[in-house]
């Protein structure tokens, strides 16, 4: 069921309808059985992945708690009894205990994600490589699989749990059924953000009450979740793939509009869907983490990756990058360069290395093809290559003359960055990874020709367009207005016809101008395919 | 202030349900220039008189058969109910929407459609259909057994949902047009005064099967029920053409289903020659269609056969009917007289006599 549909409209209604009704002690029950309903509407027998991870995670977090527990009760009771090197060889032995469950219910968890959405993408290669190497044409064959919605996300929610729990940051979650809430909540299932137990589980859990100004506020954020993606995603997507489809006999300029149309699209799309999944939680009275924070004002490609997928990119960092920067074996590998090779590319080694696996697994989450793994280590050297330059940008910028703090440097930074992160998307769009080179490429040929019959024949006809480019001028008008704080909240300060007339006019723009039902092709979230 | 809070809120909600209704007339298409059988469905709900006699079935009836002209010969009532490609499925609902403000004398239901189940779905006739019935039951069933898979209920109850792509093309008449459309039809007849360039007619070819299909057989059993169980005499038919889509097997079928019913069962193509149809000059297409002249000596013929089952009609003790029949008579030979210049200059151009 698509979050843009009439079905999901009907679901909603009923969900709420439902959650509000019963006593407030039992609503986190209305929650998971509409949770579950929506999976198993969509995905059928393979809620059964869903439940293999809610259990196997849910059990070693009991486990490692109590095992936690057994450790301090264990020396609470002998406190006098044990001497200090006792205590710490017992504190070993626990924590090595607790970290083998860990290990396991990661592996399990992990192993699952990897072979369903990997296994095929590895028989590819080894089948290429043999061929390329031994001529081999007795190819593996591949894995009829079917990856279930959400995996993903919900398997790096519940694993960032698990982790958080082994580090000792908070107790484990007894109730099977809020657990089970918190790992299946439907809103963020499909394409996040990836929450964090804490903070989720601080609103998930409680009974809410009904609250007008809640409800609003989340429909609004609905509604203008509707408008990123059926104005802009969802209009511009014919045309995106038409021009990379066919950019061989296409001039640069088609291209080039298409690549930053692209982002726009993109933006749309996944930052719309978000702004529907907190809209809904929030109209049952949960909060969900920010994923999103006006990424194309950024003034750097590290800025934008913080302001990207926030969620993603924090547990990515938490959980992958502090770890190995402060690991054993990068630590010796950055003291061993410091001793051979420099004693300044030494203290970097650590950093770059994390640096190097984090992007690398980033490529890869995102798809079990070459084209994600180069787009992940392309994001790797850029950034990689700006820290190393960053004091030379500065003397650069004061040979001509920018001040530091001026607005020609801001907005240089700011295109830039758009421009780079645009190009990097590329390898998003394109079928292979020559082929993202030859979209580049195409770039900069025969640039001079751009006419309107062309990009209307290419999918967007000249009044598609214009409602592509005003729904695009709205977004960056209110992301500029979003600097003062929320527009939302600013709205619902104003007097009753005021945010009638605002209501009015977002729903009506949806629902005229919005690109969906016959005519149009449906286009599922492009997040959900991660 | 509670009491306050309520009342903002009701007039909320009310602002939002004229909103919605008026986005729905703004987008939804007019018919009124172009394809004015869209309009068929929702003009019924205009007709005040009784109706005498009310025709079910696809194009081929609401170009085949004028009440104006049967109201004119014989005097009676009637309304033709039909659309283009209309399904038995169709037929029966609108029967079922029909009979909640009329009591005909007859109900006659054409066979055309017959051979087509439930794999014959197209979304624009449906629309034509559908989008000007009122909301009822009916209409629900109608859409559940009328929609194909890529439809949406929803889209039939709000169609803004459905047209909001039209803010492209929005004209003045989309404005015009949202607040009252004017009649197109005449109870539901459309005049037609072309004539084909050449005639073609092509032989029929063999079927693997002539069995109508089950979904068919199923509406039309419930279309007797339903006329039975209101006490309605039932007549199925089939209107005159020369297609080559219709075998003597459909003929034999319906004929040993009608004996089975205790109805009659008549095929109008077994009386061209009687009443004087000419594939040349009475029809706007090869043979499928019949042009204003064509509907009035097939009307007239069809007249003749109603009269003789069901006796003189008169409506003497309502002498308002009169009165607004013949204002739609008025307006029928006023158009029609404009009409038949267009027709006398075609049989000109193709050196034709009439």
């Amino acid at each position: 069921m698509s979050f843009v549909s009439f079905g999901f409209v009907f679901f909603m209604i009923v969900c709420l309808a439902a959650y509000y009704a019963v006593p407030k002690k039992y609503r986190y029950l209305v929650l998971l059985v509409a949770s579950y309903s929506f999976y198993i509407l969509a995905m059928r027998r393979y809620v059964l992945y869903l439940i293999v991870t809610t259990a196997t995670v849910y059990g070693a977090g009991l486990w490692i708690d109590r095992i936690a527990k057994q450790q301090k009760a264990y020396l609470k009771s002998n406190k006098q009894d044990l001497s200090k090197e006792e205590k710490k060889a017992y504190k070993s032995s626990m924590k090595k205990r607790q970290k083998t469950v860990l290990v396991l219910c990661l592996l399990l968890n992990f192993g699952v994600l990897a072979f369903l959405k990997y296994a095929n993408f590895v028989i590819a290669n080894v089948n290429l490589f043999r061929l390329r190497f031994f001529g081999r044409t007795d190819y593996f064959g591949f894995f009829d699989l079917v990856l279930p919605l959400g995996i993903s996300f919900y398997t790096f929610q519940a694993a960032g749990y698990l982790i958080d729990l082994y580090f000792g940051k908070y107790e484990a979650e007894r109730h099977f059924g809020k657990f089970a809430l918190f790992v299946s909540f439907f809103p963020q299932i499909i394409q996040g953000p990836i929450g964090r137990f804490p903070e989720l589980s601080e609103t998930l859990f409680e009974g809410h009450d009904c609250e007008f100004r809640q409800l609003v506020y989340g429909f609004y954020q609905v509604m203008w979740g509707l408008f990123k993606k059926l104005l802009i995603a969802d209009r511009v997507a014919s045309y995106v793939g038409n021009t990379i489809a066919s950019h061989r006999e296409l001039g640069g300029a088609y291209i080039l509009f298409a690549i930053f149309l692209y982002s726009m699209q993109i933006y749309g799309d996944f930052s719309g869907g978000i702004d529907i999944t907190i809209g809904v939680s929030r109209m049952f009275g949960v909060r969900m983490a920010k994923n999103f924070d006006r990424p194309f004002f950024s003034k750097s490609v590290a800025e934008y990756w913080r302001r990207w997928h926030i969620t993603l990119g924090t547990w990515f960092k938490d959980y992958i990058f502090y770890p190995l920067s402060i690991a054993k074996w990068t630590l010796n590998l950055g003291k061993w360069t410091r001793t051979h090779i420099s004693e300044t590319i030494g203290k970097k080694v650590p950093i770059y290395v994390s640096m190097f696996i984090v992007w690398f697994t980033t490529g890869l989450w995102h798809g079990a093809e070459w084209r994600y793994i180069v787009w992940g280590l392309l994001n790797f050297l850029i950034l990689a290559v700006s820290t190393e330059l960053e004091p030379y940008y500065d003397r650069g910028y004061a040979l001509l003359h920018i001040r530091q703090d001026g607005k020609i440097r801001k907005y240089w930074q700011v295109i830039r960055t758009f421009t780079i992160m645009s190009f990097l998307r590329v390898f998003d769009i394109s079928a292979s990874v020559g082929d993202a080179c030859s979209v580049i490429r195409g770039v900069f040929h025969n640039f001079s020709d751009f006419n309107s019959g062309k990009i209307a024949e290419l999918g967007l006809p000249p009044e598609e367009l214009r409602a592509a480019l005003f729904a695009c001028l709205a977004v960056l008008g209110v992301s500029l207005l979003q600097r003062k704080g929320s527009i939302r909240d600013r709205i619902m300060e104003q007097k009753l016809p005021v945010r009638w007339v605002c209501m009015a006019v977002l729903v009506i723009t949806v629902i005229i101008f919005g690109s969906y039902g016959i005519g149009y092709d449906a286009r599922d979230f492009i997040y959900l395919q991660f | 202030m509670k009491w306050k809070r309520i009342l903002i809120f009701t007039a909320g909600l009310v602002v939002i349900a004229v909103a919605v209704a008026a986005l729905n007339r703004i987008f939804i298409p007019k018919y009124v220039d172009n394809n004015q059988d869209g309009r068929v469905t929702a003009e019924f709900y205009r007709e005040k008189t009784e109706l005498d006699i009310l025709f079910f079935g696809s194009s081929t009836v609401y170009n085949a058969i004028s009440p104006v002209c049967l109201y004119e010969n014989y005097g009676c009532t009637s309304y033709v109910r039909a659309n283009a490609s209309q399904t038995l499925w169709q037929s029966y609902y609108l029967l079922e929407d029909a009979l909640r403000d009329h009591r005909p004398k007859l109900v006659m239901v054409d066979m055309s459609f017959m051979k087509y189940g439930g794999e014959f779905v197209e979304e624009a006739s449906n629309r034509k259909a559908l989008d000007g019935m009122r909301f009822s039951k009916s209409k629900y069933d109608c859409i559940r057994a009328s929609m194909w898979e890529g439809e949406q209920m929803i889209t039939y109850f709000f169609p803004v949902f459905r047209f909001h792509s039209r803010w492209k093309e929005l004209t003045k008449d989309d404005f015009y047009y949202a607040a009252r459309v004017p009649d197109v039809t005449y109870n539901g007849f459309i005049m037609q005064f072309d004539i084909p360039d050449e005639q073609v007619i092509y032989d029929r070819e063999p079927r693997e099967t002539y069995d109508f299909p089950e979904k068919a057989w199923n509406y039309l059993d419930r279309i007797c029920e339903l006329c039975n169980r209101e006490e309605i005499p039932l007549v199925l038919m089939k209107t005159p053409t020369y297609v080559n889509n219709w075998y003597d097997e459909y003929d034999d079928a319906l004929t040993e289903y009608a004996q089975e019913q205790g109805i009659e069962y008549v095929n109008f193509d077994w009386y061209k020659d009687e009443m004087g149809n000419e594939l040349r000059t009475d029809y706007v297409d090869s043979g499928s269609h019949l042009n204003l002249v064509g509907a009035e000596k097939f009307t007239k013929y069809l007249g003749n056969y109603i009269v003789g089952r069901t006796g003189e009609f008169s409506h003497e003790k309502n002498a308002e009917i009169d009165k607004i029949w013949e204002k739609k008579v008025i307006r029928y030979e006023k158009d029609k007289t404009e009409g038949m210049k267009e027709y006398e200059r075609r049989l000109q151009e193709l050196s034709l006599d009439f």
